[in-house]
């Protein structure tokens, strides 16, 4: 019966992506890239518009070309003309697209946040301190 | 207290206390020191595993996937570990260990833990650690472990098992080494007392050797002073049988010179009674001439009165009457000289008697030698004026030398009435009591003479002690009286003297 009881809390809270705890970490990666606030994020993924919209330093953009940031979560979402500044969650979108100068991704249940220093020099971006030390010169 | 009767047991007793104690302390000390590493290498693997998935599944927490989360925590397969909750920020379960139906009661502590300051609660009963997921600050989710206590302290247990028992062997093993040291320490000596036990006082002490150089030094210091006494004893042993020879030699000259000492003393002591019996018949002599002087007169006068009647024709013989009558009266004379007579054969019977030696003892009342005494002193004693007055009262038997103690009597008389003739007192008087108590016969004879002073009283027994000067006394009276009834009778004689009367009293044993 407790077994039972335990599955079912256990059920509905994997229904709910806890979108509060996503927009706090978006936010302070963002705010690392970039001084002025709100910084504007374009995203075509619906989970990542609301931590977006959640964010307190962060500014929904609805057009790619207007946005300081293109969060991406798969290769489908990268906007097919300009040349953004691609943030992604995709391990493989910032291995593979230039335009991504960081990504945020877990790796076997470890966080991974990577920023590539040739393609922050290539976009002008400048990290704060506190994430130096996320600043790789190669793509592991 | 505790009374130690060797030095083994004493020895033995005093490393086993030490070792008891030692115990104690070793025990106390590895009991703290095994308790807190247990808690501590508790408490390491606690916290190991705590950072461990701290570290390692937050992503899995982010995502809040929940496989992965139950796969890892599943994964632990510490004892040490009874309970492991994750959960999400907003304090959701995401996943327990799937053995576990306790996770309720772990999640009212998460609670408790998450509003308070401290992030653990650990005592006796409870182990419980609150860690956050967290990543560039953002908290991501909670992680609560659960130690096992009672797996800690069913270890703790185990180890505190295992202590005792290696101290009580450790313990049992050095009381074992204690009893044997102490026999080895105590050895030695043993040998020692042996060695003297089994060594004769004329043997030569010989010991076992030694190995310690204390024992050695001490066994031939022993073996030296031993055979040196032994050597001495023997010495000592000639020079004490030459001293028996010598003496034995000394004692039969000694036996000799007491022989002679005592011979001496016996002639001394016969010529002393010699000495008072002359003295003494002197004055029996004395007194028989005045005992008879009345008699012989009365005896004279009778004689004369016969003779003068005869010549002065006083009865005419012819005549019948006068006849008859100067018959009466010769009859009457005759009678008077008889009487006279018998008294003058008495004396002499009573001065006969008192003369003869007597060599047993008369079993009679102590009246009778007091009796005759009087006799032969009473006329001279009234013939100077001095009453005499007798109190006869001792009615039992004594064994006693009747003329022995009279003699004692005569002398005490003697000196009594010499005394009274000397004093200026006016009622001159002799007073003779006897009479008996319980155990004894007693004659007091008292005088209200001169009396004595300290130092006479104190030398009147003495020989050749005399108050009458050299011509009239010897000296020897009282001294043989004492003799007499002291020695001969068993008696006691003393002097009573105030400054009214001397009384002396003889005391014969019944």
């Amino acid at each position: 019966m407790k077994k039972l009881w335990l599955s079912i809390l256990l059920s509905a809270q994997l229904l709910a992506f806890d979108t509060e705890t996503a927009a706090k970490i978006f936010d302070k990666i963002f705010t690392a890239m970039y001084i002025q606030k709100p910084i504007a994020v374009y995203t075509v993924s619906e989970k990542y518009q609301d931590v977006v919209v959640t964010a307190t330093s962060l500014q929904l953009s609805k057009n790619p070309k207007l946005a300081d940031i293109v969060l991406v979560d798969s290769k489908y979402e990268i906007p097919k003309e300009g040349n953004h500044i691609i943030f992604t969650t995709d391990p493989s979108v910032f291995k593979r697209n230039e335009n991504a100068v960081g990504a945020f991704y877990w790796e076997h249940g470890r966080p991974k946040i990577i920023f590539l220093q040739s393609r922050l020099k290539t976009k002008g971006i400048t990290i704060t301190n506190a994430f130096q030390r996320y600043i790789v010169r190669e793509i592991p | 207290m505790i009374r130690f009767k060797t030095i083994h047991s004493r020895i033995f007793s005093i490393l086993s206390l030490l070792i008891a104690l030692s115990a104690v302390v070793i025990y106390v000390y590895m009991l703290y020191d095994l308790k807190t590493k247990t808690y501590k290498s508790f408490d390491s693997v606690t916290q190991t595993i705590n950072n461990a998935l701290v570290d390692n599944i937050r992503g899995y927490v982010y995502n809040k996937d929940t496989d992965n989360i139950q796969h890892s925590i599943d994964a632990i397969k510490s004892e040490y570990i009874h309970n492991i909750l994750i959960l999400d920020t907003n304090g959701n379960i995401l996943s327990a260990q799937k053995h576990s139906t306790k996770y309720k009661r772990i999640y009212k502590h998460f609670k408790a833990l998450k509003h308070s300051s401290s992030l653990s609660l650990k005592d006796d009963g409870r182990y419980i650690i609150l860690n956050t997921f967290k990543l560039l600050e953002v908290t991501l989710g909670y992680l609560v472990v659960e130690g096992n206590t009672k797996h800690y302290l069913s270890e703790l247990n185990e180890k505190l098992s295992e202590l005792i028992i290696l101290i009580l062997s450790l313990f049992f093993i050095a009381i074992v080494v204690a009893y044997y040291l102490s026999k080895s320490i105590s050895k030695p000596l043993n040998n020692i007392i042996e060695t003297l036990y089994n060594t004769q006082d004329n043997e030569l002490l010989v010991f076992k050797q030694e190995s310690e150089e204390e024992f050695k030094y001490l066994t031939k210091s022993i073996e030296e002073k031993h055979n040196a006494l032994l050597h001495l004893n023997a010495q000592l042993e000639d020079e004490v049988n030459i001293k028996i020879v010598e003496l034995q030699n000394l004692n039969q000259t000694l036996e000799q010179k007491i022989s002679d000492a005592v011979h001496d003393a016996q002639e001394k002591e016969q010529l002393f009674q010699q000495q008072a019996r002359l003295a003494q018949m002197g004055e029996m002599i004395s007194m028989i001439a005045h005992q008879w002087r009345q008699p012989l007169a009365a005896i004279a006068s009778a004689m004369m009165v016969i003779d003068r009647n005869i010549e002065t024709d006083k009865f005419d013989l012819d005549n019948n009457n006068d006849r008859e009558k100067f018959f009466l009266f010769l009859e009457e004379k005759h009678e008077s000289i008889q009487q006279n007579i018998q008294h003058l054969s008495s004396t002499t019977e009573d001065f006969r008697d008192f003369f003869n030696p007597n060599t047993e003892q008369d079993f009679i009342s102590i009246n009778e030698p007091v009796e005759k005494a009087l006799n032969l002193m009473k006329t001279s004693i009234s013939n100077n004026g001095i009453k005499i007055t007798t109190d006869i009262n001792s009615k039992k038997k004594c064994h006693l030398y009747q003329n022995k103690v009279m003699q004692v009597i005569l002398n005490i008389l003697k000196n009594a009435s010499d005394a009274l003739i000397g004093s200026e007192t006016n009622n001159k008087y002799i007073e003779i009591y006897t009479y008996d108590t319980q155990n004894e016969a007693i004659v007091k004879i008292c005088d209200n003479g001169i009396g004595m002073s300290k130092e006479v009283e104190e030398k009147i027994f003495d020989p050749y002690f005399s108050t009458k000067g050299e011509k009239i006394g010897t000296g020897l009276g009282l001294y043989m009286s004492k003799t007499i009834i002291e020695e001969h009778n068993n008696g006691k004689i003393e002097l009573y003297t105030d400054h009214e009367k001397t009384c002396f009293i003889l005391r014969f044993p019944l």
